[in-house]
Order: structure tokens, then sequence, then C-alpha cells
């Protein structure tokens, strides 16, 4: 599968499916965002940390559910019926979603949210129609992931 | 699904309602556990539960107590393990097993064993 966007195109231009977790928007390349799934039971896996909710099997894979909120440093939920598919290369990660708020694009002057930590792998201030939202950069935040989980 | 990707027998695990397993033919003993029968690995202790008296199941090298356990036999569908938790729990993950209530985790028990030590020195 090829993931490479046309060179023409930058990040803010490409479509992005816009989501809520918790109180914030965040808004994910519209490439990488599989799906919006309704979130089964959840398997809790031992020894992980807190921001890793469970997994669930989904066409014969297995997806780690990952709590952006509480990843983030907020205040988590806890009743979340659906999330994001987002998949990379390497695998794939469901986004829980209180909100799903369609594909938008992202407009602004857009900067990492930090220069370490999950916020490195998300930019803002971006401008969509339903508010202000934090791009995710998904390889980026994958790779985080799979380094300190 | 890959067929191949099958493993055959199981010891099915509960921890404070949380379900875990190990491949069968990697387990060499279970008997019974009380509290007063000594300092071993709790797998409660990876979800933060207090210790209750369970069942004791060894390897070669190391052991570890759960709150119950059942012997399946037969084969069962394996799923891999996601990168995203390739370094969860020490790295003990061996993949889930396909279950139709949903995938449960298949440990390495030698590894799950030590992670569980270091989370109780902590």
């Amino acid at each position: 599968m090829c993931y490479d966007s046309p060179p023409h195109m930058t990040d803010a231009a490409r479509g992005h499916l816009v989501f809520a977790c918790g109180e914030s928007l965040y808004a994910i390349p519209a490439e990488r965002s599989a799906e919006v799934v309704s979130l089964p039971p959840l398997t809790r896996v031992p020894g992980a940390p807190s921001h890793l909710l469970g997994v669930f099997a989904h066409r014969g894979e297995v997806v780690p559910v990952i709590d952006l909120a509480t990843l983030l440093g907020g205040k988590g939920g806890s009743n979340y019926k659906r999330a994001v598919l987002m998949r990379v290369a390497r695998g794939a990660l469901a986004l829980t979603a209180s909100r799903v708020a369609g594909v938008n694009v992202i407009e602004g002057e857009l900067a990492a949210l930090s220069d370490t930590g999950p916020q490195a792998h998300l930019k803002g201030p971006g401008k969509s129609p339903v508010g202000d939202v934090a791009i995710i950069e998904p390889e980026g935040l994958f790779e985080f992931l799979a380094q300190g989980s | 699904m890959n067929p191949a990707h099958e493993i055959e027998g199981l010891v099915l695990c509960q921890a404070g309602g949380f379900r875990f397993a190990f491949a069968a033919a990697t387990i060499a003993s279970i008997g019974a556990w009380e509290l007063s029968s000594g300092e071993v690995p709790l797998a409660r202790t990876a979800f933060g539960l207090p210790p209750v008296p369970g069942k004791l199941i060894t390897d070669e090298r190391s052991a570890l107590v759960v709150d119950s356990l059942e012997v399946a036999a037969g084969r069962y569908p394996l799923l891999g393990v996601p990168v995203v938790l390739s370094r969860t729990a020490g790295g003990s993950l061996a993949g889930f097993v396909a279950t139709a209530d949903g995938p449960v985790p298949l440990l390495k028990l030698t590894e799950f064993s030590a992670f569980v030590s270091g989370q109780g020195a902590h």
C-alpha cells in the first residue's frame, strides 16, 4: 500500500478527518484514517499504560485502542463508543472519539505543539469549520507509542 | 486470518477478572498457592490488584500466581502482536488467542513473571 501524497499538496491543503476526544478537537490526514469503528468490549493488556485502554480484534488483526486525552495529559474518558482507525505502514491504532465531525480542509500556520512527548507529533493551531484542531502526525505518533508502551 | 497461525493447548488464566493465557506446552507444573506460601510474582500485580490465594504455575525457569485457571485442549487461532504492544509487559506478549469473547493475550511465562517481579519491586 502506498501512503505518499501528491507532491504539490501541503499538510493543510489535504482533507483531514476531524474528531473530538474529551474537550479537544483533533484531525488526522484522511488517507490515514481507515474508518470509524464502533468499539466492542475491550481486552485489557497486562502492564499496559493508562492511555492504552485495551485491544479488540478487527478483520483478523488485533488493534490497540488509545485514549488521546489521557495520552496528552488530560482527563480521559471511560465510556467511549467509537474510535477512528488510523493506519500507517507498520500497523493500525484506534483513537477514541467522543464525536466525529467529518472530513475538512484545515487552515492555519501550523507548528508542533511541543519538542518532546506525544505533543511533538501534533501540529496546531489548525482552523476547521468546527473549531481549532490539533493535527496528528500519524507516523510520528505511532512510533512514539511503539517506543513507549 | 492465516490458518497456519494456530496454537494447540492453552492454560487459560484469570486475575481479578482479566483473562490471559499461556501455551500449555510451556507449563511444567500447576499447584495451589496461599498467601503464606512464600514470595512468588502475582499476575494481579500487572493489573494493580492486591494479592489473593490462587494457583501457582511454573515453567523450567520461573513461577507465577494466577487467581484461577483451566486447561483447554484443541487448536485456537492466534493473532499477531501489534507493533505498539511489542514492548508492553516486558515484551512478554507472544500473540493473542482469537476467541468468541475477544482476543486473549498469550504470554511468555518467564518474561511475564520477570516483568511482574519488577513491578512489585517499585
